[in-house]
């Protein structure tokens, strides 16, 4: 069994990883399974801290965080490749790193140059500081 | 205060930085009080939440301009500033924040917003008339700044925050500053402070402040106990069995 961690954050770019994750299950004869992560940036600002408690926080990534994952949970059940949906809350790039250590995964799949191309410009790429991180190969996709 | 001089261009970056830190995650409390309802609506309160935060801080802010003129208001003001600012420096505890209420009526969600936009508006507010110093034009500007930051900023802002923590102790010690001015220039105290501070110490009311906020933020958040780090990354899909 071959588990690759898919990281999507709902922009056309993680779209095309979620896409050529079930290219290459259909062209693997290992069967593919997968593990969805949709990593939430915390919520820091003052407003935020001092007028929402915690809870409402986490049921506000969830909610969020299931309808990026939505989308393509859909595409890869119609393709019939096994997967499980996790919602991530911190560094995107350490929480993806920490994600395919403690689920094993062999390899991390995502989209690069994705949603937020000031924040992106500006701050550099979560792809670049996965690589860094991760103890497995990363396929970016573009 | 004109535009050549270095005072003028000092506030233009200060008034950016205090729209970013104190508007920036208002658009994210606005989705969070509208996010049960349906879709149709949910934009609409999105759409009326915005443009309540901009109006309000519009109203608030002619109010400020004309109440920091009453003695004592701008040691009132500054005391506040001085409070977020080591407000934002400490983790957030355990069952604190009030819960924003996620109606499912359109118009409950409206009231929730409003509520929530007030009092977020308030110290964005004091802060720019603080900055501005009593400047017309940099109030506007301040205001002309933020309207941006509220509809679109808010993922650049905690992306931000997120990579660079420096932000948010830079930007503590910036209220900080900025408070310690302003309770320096309360009409009450103002002749007492200049008798004490002449000529360059001046300077040592903003210092006193930005060094105030961050040693006292620091102090109390080491206090606080660290957080427990979870063995595994947390997982939010996991909570209801689902």
């Amino acid at each position: 069994m071959l588990t690759l961690l898919i990281a999507v954050d709902g922009s056309e770019y993680s779209d095309r990883a979620v896409d050529y994750v079930v290219r290459r299950a259909a062209g693997s004869r290992e069967p593919v399974a997968a593990h969805l992560l949709n990593v939430q940036l915390p919520l820091a600002g003052v407003n935020v801290k001092l007028f929402i408690s915690p809870e409402s926080q986490q049921a506000y990534h969830r909610d969020e965080g299931l309808a990026i994952l939505a989308r393509p949970r859909e595409r890869l059940a119609q393709a019939g490749i096994a997967c499980e949906h996790h919602i991530g809350v911190g560094d995107p790039g350490q929480v993806i790193a920490d994600y395919a250590r403690s689920k094993g995964c062999a390899e991390v799949v995502m989209g690069t140059h994705g949603r937020g191309f000031l924040a992106g410009t500006v701050l550099g790429s979560v792809a670049q500081k996965v690589v860094h991180l991760a103890p497995v190969p990363v396929v970016l996709v573009k | 205060m004109d535009f050549t001089s270095p005072e003028f261009w000092i506030a233009i970056g200060q008034i950016i930085v205090i729209d970013i830190l104190l508007g920036g995650d208002n658009a994210v409390v606005i989705a969070l009080a509208s996010r049960r309802l349906p879709q149709a609506q949910r934009q609409q309160a999105i759409f009326w939440g915005m443009f309540g935060a901009v109006a309000l801080r519009v109203v608030l802010i002619f109010f400020a301009l004309q109440l920091l003129r009453v003695p004592f208001l701008k040691l009132v003001g500054g005391l506040l500033l001085l409070w977020i600012g080591v407000k934002l420096l400490l983790p957030q505890e355990e069952g604190s924040g009030h819960d924003i209420d996620a109606s499912t009526h359109l118009v409950g969600a409206i009231k929730t917003i409003i509520l929530a936009d007030a009092v977020m508006s308030l110290d964005n507010v004091i802060a720019i008339a603080a900055a501005a110093k009593d400047h017309v034009g940099l109030v506007v500007f301040g205001l002309l700044v933020s309207v941006p930051i509220i509809v679109w900023g808010s993922r650049f802002v905690l992306t931000l925050m997120d990579r660079f923590p420096i932000v948010i102790v830079g930007g503590a010690a910036l209220l900080g500053w900025i408070a310690g001015d302003m309770i320096a220039h309360d009409i009450a105290i103002k002749a007492h402070v200049a008798e004490l501070l002449p000529g360059p110490w001046t300077w040592a009311a903003p210092v006193a402040g930005a060094l105030l906020v961050v040693v006292i933020g620091k102090i109390v958040a080491a206090r606080r106990p660290a957080p427990v780090v979870p063995a595994e990354p947390v997982d939010l899909a996991r909570r209801d069995g689902e």
